[in-house]
């Protein structure tokens, strides 16, 4: 093929890519990523912050039209789990790099995309500041206390006017530099 | 139909939100040199910053005006800068919700390349990669990544030497069929 002929092929594509830009599935996709903050664009894209997403067409939209969308994928849904319906069994690349992401283990690459990249988006700021990253959230754990260990607890927290959970959490932070 | 960038009209732009980055690292620079002169040490040297990669071609108004582009929250850069200057400049960015890439020295500068002012501060002198290069490295070494906005590039007309560069570094046309 002489160098006019790729020409005019890399010409015509470049239309085809404008026609996938203005499909649903990669405007719905990028205006829930840009409204939390994932991805920046110099597109006009409507903000769509509540928007449900069908991973097929998130995926869709990374392979044939912006490959950033899947380096995003798997924290996005991390991290704002109710906006796409991940089923492990039909997703189930995607459900493992969750996985792998949750336990906080190295992984494989999904789509090509090298597991320390994906990585990086899941503990990043998001301007959302409701959203904690994942190593920041809160883990619930049940403990059985004497009624004097409960009494005192109590008794801490009011006296300190703050939470049972606050006074713990000193106590061990303090605890443990001791240790 | 035309499809419509923001260019310039956009309220954050990407060259907005640099202008606020390294004016407050230039501030926190600043800052610490006032403390150094009273403790009568030296103070911090100017900073060299050099963008690269997506948030380069974001920055030029004029290329981002008919390129689509869409990136990802990492900061592509490479830093001459004291380490204090740097914990400071990876704090901001973090305040910002980005992220400096430390696989920034990684990223291959095309031959030719040129690096144009962006900001001239007090303590930081910010230079951005011309776009042509950006593009020339990015369809080099990442084409598939790249493969649309490569297309689009080349098909815009904008770049005259894109294509002789590209394959002049190894890079192949059938990657963007």
């Amino acid at each position: 093929m002489n160098r006019q002929d790729a020409i005019r092929q890399i010409r015509e594509k470049a239309e085809q890519d404008t026609e996938k830009r203005r499909d649903l599935r990669f405007l719905e996709t990028m205006g829930f990523l840009i409204a939390k903050g994932f991805l920046r664009t110099n597109l006009e894209i409507r903000p769509a912050p509540n928007k449900r997403l069908r991973i097929e067409d998130v995926i869709w939209a990374g392979q044939a039209v912006e490959p950033r969308i899947l380096e995003v994928l798997p924290a996005a849904v991390l991290r704002f789990g109710k906006h796409f319906d991940l089923d492990p069994d039909k997703h189930s690349e995607l459900a493992r790099v969750i996985h792998q992401l949750k336990k906080d283990e190295d992984g494989e690459p999904f789509f090509g995309i090298p597991f320390g990249k994906i990585k990086m988006w899941v503990t990043f700021n998001l301007p959302d500041r409701r959203l904690k990253p994942l190593h920041e959230k809160k883990i619930p754990k049940t403990f059985r206390l004497s009624p004097t260990a409960i009494r005192n607890l109590q008794n801490f927290a009011l006296g300190r006017n703050c939470s049972e959970t606050q006074i713990l959490e000193e106590f061990l932070t303090a605890g443990a530099k001791k240790f | 139909m035309k499809e419509k960038k923001t260019g310039t009209q956009q309220p954050h732009s990407t060259k907005q939100l640099l202008a606020t980055l390294f004016a407050d690292l230039n501030q926190r620079v600043l800052d610490i040199n006032v403390e150094r002169i009273n403790e009568g040490t030296i103070p911090i040297p100017k900073s060299q910053v050099r963008l690269l990669g997506q948030i380069s071609l974001m920055s030029h108004e004029r290329v981002s005006a008919y390129l689509s582009l869409v990136q990802t929250n990492d900061l592509d850069a490479l830093l001459q800068m004291e380490y204090v200057v740097k914990v400071e400049f990876k704090k901001l960015l973090n305040e910002l919700g980005l992220i400096y890439d430390e696989d920034s020295y990684l990223i291959w500068i095309p031959p030719g390349a040129r690096f144009d002012p962006l900001f001239n501060l007090e303590t930081v002198e910010v230079h951005i990669i011309d776009a042509e290069s950006a593009l020339v490295s990015k369809a080099v070494k990442a084409p598939e990544k790249n493969k649309q906005l490569i297309r689009e590039a080349i098909a815009s007309g904008q770049f005259s030497k894109l294509l002789d560069r590209i394959l002049a570094s190894g890079g192949k046309l059938e990657d963007f069929l």
